[in-house]
């Protein structure tokens, strides 16, 4: 941090590297939502980097680090509890918008939600076929290779796999 | 934006800081300024015409050493306060002061008020007083926040009550070489009292005018900081 404050870029970002999977621990253990981890990450390493003519070179790092993270910890639940004060979170909408584009993504993260849903029918080997050659998108050596299975049996395990899925989106139509 | 990418624009915004000097040494500075502008201050104003005997009193020489040590100590915590990392007891260092002086005050008041016949003990209006400590306070009030704000204050509500306590505290003490009044009632009224309350006020409007610095980078966007 002192070569830092001298405005050694290398030692900076070696610094930064080092922080950010600390940063990423304590903030996962005291914050709840894990879609927002990565912002607060960033978060606390902008404000350390604003903060950096304050930091003593005499005192020890540690605790003006975590002071700061808890600070900027603490900004962020105030912030979130002001927005949890007039905001409402919404389920999934089920209605089809007019213009085609505005349907496509919330479309598509149904469609990945009732594929989902659909999955846990199926039989473990048919299962890992439909993981493997559709959602992973490997060839059929690959997922051999990598399932253990043959070739052959993978494709058998695929075509039982459709047939089972257009049964269960069938029945729901 | 990318953690990674992030990391990169803050490497390649880290010029040479210049490092705060120790929190000591600028409240030390601060200290050295707002002394030789209260000095000149009492000096423009006047001496109170009892100085002598003010000088010679035992007894307000220790009140006005507990104001005077109350406003040190809390410019000291006040720049404490505005550096990240440093032991949350320093914010705590004019409280024995403060308790000393407020001790004092309210036993001689105590004795005035029970001891002497009530006819004796007269209270009045000193609006003078409580408007020469309020103007008296801008300068270095400002000249503190100021200087606070180079910092990063890390609880605004502290640093902004801790730092209107010592500046409060230093007029209050200025003010008896300035103001003939001596009984203590008055001086808890109408010194204590306002202290009280400046310090208050600054806790409550030390969240605006102390907020989180914000970030000046030279590339991509400004994420926003919150002064909380």
């Amino acid at each position: 941090m002192r070569a830092a404050q001298d405005g050694d870029r290398l030692a900076y970002t070696q610094l930064l590297h080092e922080l950010a999977p600390v940063l990423r621990r304590v903030i996962r253990r005291n914050w709840r939502n894990p879609q927002e981890v990565e912002d607060l990450v960033q978060d606390v390493l902008l404000s350390l980097h604003v903060a950096r003519h304050t930091y003593d070179p005499d005192r020890p790092f540690l605790p003006w680090f975590m002071t700061i993270t808890r600070r900027r910890l603490a900004d962020a639940a105030r912030r979130a509890a002001r927005r949890d004060a007039y905001e409402n979170v919404c389920a999934t909408l089920p209605e089809t918008f007019l213009l085609a584009p505005a349907n496509m993504e919330q479309e598509s993260r149904d469609d990945a939600m009732a594929l989902r849903e659909a999955l846990v029918v199926l039989a473990p080997g048919q299962r890992e076929a439909v993981e493997l050659l559709k959602l992973q998108g490997l060839s059929l050596e690959e997922a051999s290779a990598a399932s253990g299975k043959s070739v052959a049996g993978l494709k058998v395990a695929m075509h039982r796999a459709l047939k089972a899925l257009r049964l269960v989106f069938d029945g729901d139509d | 934006m990318e953690t990674e990418a992030l990391i990169h624009t803050l490497a390649d915004d880290a010029t040479p800081v210049g490092r705060l000097l120790p929190p000591e040494r600028r409240a030390l500075l601060w200290l050295a300024l707002t002394t030789v502008y209260l000095a000149g201050a009492v000096l423009a104003i006047g001496l109170r015409p009892d100085i002598a005997e003010a000088v010679g009193d035992g007894r307000t020489l220790i009140e006005t050493g507990a104001a005077l040590a109350t406003g040190i100590l809390a410019a000291m915590a006040a720049f404490c306060a505005a550096c990240p990392g440093r032991p949350v007891w320093e914010r705590a260092l004019p409280l024995p002061a403060l308790v000393l002086w407020f001790g004092l005050l309210a036993e001689s008041a105590l004795e005035a008020w029970t001891g002497a016949p009530r006819q004796a003990v007269t209270m009045h209006a000193d609006f003078a007083g409580l408007l020469d400590l309020s103007l008296l306070g801008v300068p270095p009030a400002v000249l503190l926040l100021a200087m606070l704000r180079r910092g990063v204050p890390i609880v605004p509500v502290v640093t902004g009550g801790l730092a209107m306590l010592a500046v409060a505290s230093l007029i209050a003490a200025a003010l008896r070489f300035i103001h003939p009044e001596d009984a203590s009632v008055m001086l808890l009224v109408w010194q204590f009292g306002p202290v009280v309350l400046l310090s208050l006020l600054g806790a409550v409007i030390g969240a605006p005018l102390l907020p989180w610095p914000r970030s000046r980078l030279r590339s991509t966007s400004d994420r926003p900081t919150s002064s909380g």
